[in-house]
């Protein structure tokens, strides 16, 4: 038995209180000027140099970008699906949901380092526009929600977990994810 | 791990995934909300 009580229960109450915190203090401004110089940084990079520089690089990154998303937002797509109800009604879920989790952790691999790429190509660009900060927040938080409630509870088979639960994650994931795709490719439609 | 264990990690991760839930519709919906409206009022301005 753990120390605590509910204690994933206690860290998702403290993950929402925290950024909650931040968004309505000084916190969030003071933040956001002390990480001018990172962007900076990254826009003096090698990365950022050659994102710069040579226009194929960064095509071929956004490209690996853009096509790793596909994937991960299949994987999300199709799970969330099936948990709803909607597709793949007649598989078997624990064995179809393991398999999806194990291609978006690969997919995951792949958005995250490229994804830094390209911003350190376009650094000062997203520095100044909100929805890029709008975008890492609905990222972090679809990566903590899948890795600390929603995986483990998958894990625990679904015949265990409340069937309005299990409608509930795949709503608040299919969210998520919506708004990190519309909101990167906001990013690519601003100036 | 005891029965009693495992059923309280169990309803530890559903109250956790309801509590995340419902928290990311609510931000969700007043996220996007904000965003329509100040568009709908840009295109008003615009085209009254």
């Amino acid at each position: 038995m753990p120390a605590l009580p509910f204690p994933r229960t206690l860290a998702t109450l403290l993950l929402l209180a925290l950024p909650l915190g931040f968004a309505l203090t000084d916190l969030r401004l003071l933040a956001w000027d002390a990480a001018l110089p990172v962007f900076e940084w990254m826009g003096r990079s090698w990365f950022g140099v050659i994102g710069k520089t040579w226009g194929v690089a960064f095509a071929l990154v956004q490209a690996l970008h853009l096509l790793s998303m596909a994937l991960l937002g299949g994987a999300v797509l199709i799970a969330d699906l099936h948990l709803l109800g909607v597709v793949a009604r007649f598989a078997d879920s624990d064995t179809l949901l393991t398999d999806l989790h194990r291609l978006f952790r690969i997919s995951l691999w792949v958005v995250l380092p490229s994804g830094f790429f390209m911003a350190c190509g376009v650094s000062m660009k997203v520095y100044y526009l909100p929805v890029f900060w709008y975008k890492m927040l609905a990222l972090a938080v679809g990566i903590f929600f899948v890795f600390l409630i929603r995986q483990p509870l998958l894990e625990q088979g679904t015949a265990a977990v409340r069937p309005a639960v299990l409608r509930l994650l795949a709503v608040s994931s299919l969210m998520t994810w919506f708004t990190v795709a519309a909101t990167g490719r906001w990013i690519g439609f601003s100036g | 791990m005891s029965s009693a264990a495992h059923y309280s990690k169990s309803k530890d991760l559903q109250l956790a995934a309801v509590i995340g839930g419902v928290a990311i519709a609510a931000g969700f919906c007043l996220y996007w909300y904000v965003q329509i409206r100040d568009t709908l009022d840009m295109l008003e301005m615009a085209y009254g």
